[in-house]
């Protein structure tokens, strides 16, 4: 008897063990302890010993189908989410020729350097990514991503071009916010050869944030006329943009890393945020020390109420509201890399933070494992 | 005893796979989408939305999205032999963010040739694609029709048994089930239907579905009944006076696929608190080649809620296990008495469906 397309396809939906193409599965994981000093508080550690903050584990899923088309999905449970697991990665691949790819689905957003594997921690030295730079608070978008890799004299030269949106939360003055971001467009370019590389990343997107505590200042600024005000502070389809520009350096153990950043959303009052890290390191053997230095200067908008009278009632709240914005921050990073292991590494790293508003110091210590499977 | 709960507690840490092999196969949407155009609901400060996926709240709006058509499904099933499988399906769908949890988890035990039982979370079978819902590879469209499958749940725990017969010319196959859902945050009636959290409870499930498939035809009938209770915000609601109520779910599908012609049709109705919430869908398409041209209709009408979908779209099966998907809805809210649901909108979807 001849199966119709019908019958074909209800069997194969409801049939379980209908496995048609193989299926690889591979990991990573972090087991990561910290403790601030004594009432201190940095990078979600506390002054008491904490061992969930930045400890994950990861199995990913990646099957090639044939035909120039493949499957990946990783399932990723964090330790700051109780371990509760979820697609981080989820995405279907088809390679169009040998230069050009296309992804489609859950992405990782091609802000920085190693924003492909940042959860990866066995894939870089450190212990964690220079957080002055990495805090935009969101990592994953969904849409397509385009990918040309070829050479250009005798450099490697990787473009990725991606389109998508991002619903989530956003970190807005160091608390997490509902946000959209959408039309998100961007481009990387990563020129490099033996020892060196650069990169570059320009990302746009029109930006929403919902932030409820602002309502009866809104309010209020809305009965007194004042929408234009409302319109410079508020997150409604406003224009934001990434830029990022990165290197590094890989040559006889000598390793040298360094990105910048800047971020700003035109008509909001999120500061113009600029941030960067140089990092130093030396192999020496299965021993890698290094030290790191990182800043963020994120330059508040005091122009949105400059036109205002001085007795304007409103204007406090308000100066209050976008002055808070304007931050200073430095951090030094002193730390050791122990590849003990083939696929796993132990990391230790003492960190020293210092807001320079408030010339609040803040301390951590931090060290774990770093694996892959 | 002793040493045995110790053996038992060790193979469990060891994790020794040698009793089972695990098969791992998958399935995975890739969908984008936008309104053109759309009204929204202002009586209730809704915006245009269309409203693609009812139980699990998956919204179009004015701008690009991925997510509310897109999932990945990761389905392990180990065969324990001697007729005994586990089963766990793994499901991460963008309207929920991604977060991963189980939407299978049975035991399967093969009785002989003709029947087996099941123990433990499925889904409810009660619509035709219920069962594979998620699988959108196996159907025609981008989605079966969001104006049919609206109910808040989907699935159960429990036991069903399912069998299968030749009955000269036709193969007959059904299911026997029984089980209870209790869903502490019901996302559809927390969320869209709602601002405050609603556990939604539907207990003393029974029901039944009998197929019969002949060549070029296939004939679903799909019965169930069962007892609602209902918490808003920690408070049980009741209905004249009750704390629970009856509902009732009947429906027929009849799908012809003959001569690269395919005619796909369902209806079903919901009886609950004496009203009836009657829901049909009917489509056709015609494949040539790898192409498959589709149309199709949808309707939900009640009592105050009543809107329907017409949608026009194209299946291409580029690759042997993937197909490619362009759909065009539009959707009529004629709901009143405060029934509205979205309103009218106008979307397009289009995007990938795989199995691996």
């Amino acid at each position: 008897m001849k199966k119709t397309w019908l019958a074909t396809m209800a069997a194969l939906a409801v049939a379980s063990a209908t496995a048609q193409a193989e299926v690889n599965i591979n990991g990573f994981a972090s087991i990561k302890a910290g403790k601030a000093g004594s009432g201190d508080s940095l990078y979600g550690y506390t002054d008491e010993i904490d061992f969930k903050n930045e400890s994950l584990f990861a199995v990913q899923f990646q099957s090639d189908l044939g035909e120039k088309l493949s499957v990946t999905a990783q399932l990723m449970a964090r330790g700051n989410n109780d371990f509760d697991a979820e697609f981080e990665w989820a995405f279907l691949t088809y390679q169009l020729d040998d230069a050009w790819r296309l992804n489609a689905g859950r992405l990782r957003t091609p802000f920085y350097k190693y924003s492909d594997f940042r959860d990866v921690g066995y894939a870089y030295d450190w212990l964690r990514t220079p957080q002055s730079v990495y805090d935009l608070g969101f990592d994953t978008i969904e849409g397509v991503s385009l990918y040309h890799s070829g050479s250009i004299q005798n450099m490697q030269s990787n473009v990725q071009l991606v389109f998508g949106a991002y619903d989530g939360e956003v970190t807005l003055q160091g608390t997490k916010a509902p946000a959209q971001i959408n039309n998100i467009l961007g481009a990387s370019w990563e020129l490099s050869q033996e020892w060196l590389s650069v990169r570059v990343a320009y990302l746009v997107g029109k930006v929403t944030v919902e932030a409820p505590v602002f309502n009866p200042l809104f309010g209020a600024l809305n009965g007194a006329g004042l929408n234009s005000i409302v319109k410079a502070i508020d997150f409604d389809e406003d224009d934001g943009s990434f830029f990022g520009l990165g290197m590094n350096y890989d040559r006889n153990d000598w390793l040298f890393v360094a990105e910048y950043t800047h971020v700003k959303v035109k008509d909001t009052f999120y500061a113009n945020q600029d941030s960067y890290y140089l990092s130093l390191g030396r192999r020496f053997d299965s021993l890698t020390p290094y030290i790191s230095y990182e800043k963020d200067e994120d330059e508040a908008k005091p122009e949105i109420y400059a036109g205002l009278p001085a007795n304007f009632p409103l204007l406090l709240p308000i100066a209050t509201v976008v002055m808070s914005q304007e931050y200073e921050n430095t951090a030094w990073n002193l730390g050791l890399r122990y590849d003990f292991h083939p696929a796993a590494a132990f990391k230790v790293e003492l960190t020293s933070s210092k807001n320079n508003m408030t010339n609040q110091k803040d301390s951590l210590v931090a060290l774990g494992v770093d694996l892959v499977f | 005893m002793k040493k045995v709960l110790l053996v038992t507690a060790v193979a469990a840490m060891c994790s020794h796979s040698v009793l089972a092999e695990v098969n791992i196969s998958g399935f995975a949407s890739v969908m984008g989408g936008k309104l053109t155009s759309g009204t929204g609901v202002p009586e209730f400060g809704l915006g245009p939305t269309f409203l693609a996926n009812y139980p699990i709240v998956g919204v179009y709006e004015d701008e690009w999205t991925f997510k509310p058509d897109s999932k990945f499904g990761l389905q392990m099933t180990a065969d324990l032999t001697e007729g005994l499988t586990a089963t766990v399906q793994l499901v991460g769908r963008g309207a929920d963010d991604f977060e991963a949890g189980f939407e299978w988890a049975y035991l399967s035990y093969e009785l002989n040739e003709h029947w087996t039982i099941q123990a433990g979370k499925k889904r409810l079978p009660l619509y035709y694609y219920s069962d594979f819902f998620d699988v959108s590879y196996a159907y025609l469209w981008v989605r079966p029709a969001a104006d049919n499958y609206t109910w808040q749940i989907f699935n159960y725990t429990g036991v069903n048994a399912q069998f299968n017969y030749q009955l000269g010319e036709w193969a007959m196959s059904g299911n026997i089930y029984t089980g209870r859902e209790d869903d502490g945050e019901n996302k559809l009636l927390s969320e869209f239907f709602g601002s405050q959290p609603v556990r939604e409870i539907w207990k003393d499930i029974v029901g039944g579905v009998l197929s019969f498939n002949r060549e070029w035809l296939d004939v679903r009938l799909t019965y169930m009944t069962y007892l609602n209770e209902r918490y808003r915000n920690g408070v049980q609601v009741t209905w004249d006076g009750k704390d629970n109520r009856r509902g009732k779910f009947a429906g027929l599908s009849a799908n012809i696929d003959y001569n690269n012609w395919l005619l796909l049709s369902e209806v079903n109705r919901l009886t609950l608190d004496g009203g009836d919430f009657d829901t049909y869908l009917i489509s056709a398409g015609y494949r040539i080649g790898q192409w498959t041209p589709y149309l199709s209709y949808a309707d939900f009408d009640s009592e105050g809620e009543k809107h329907n979908t017409a949608s026009l779209g194209v299946r291409w099966d580029f690759h042997s296990s993937a197909a490619f998907k362009f759909q065009f809805d539009d959707v009529t809210d004629d709901g009143i008495n405060g029934g509205q649901v979205a309103g009218d909108s106008k979307a397009i979807t289009l995007g990938i469906d795989l199995v691996f």
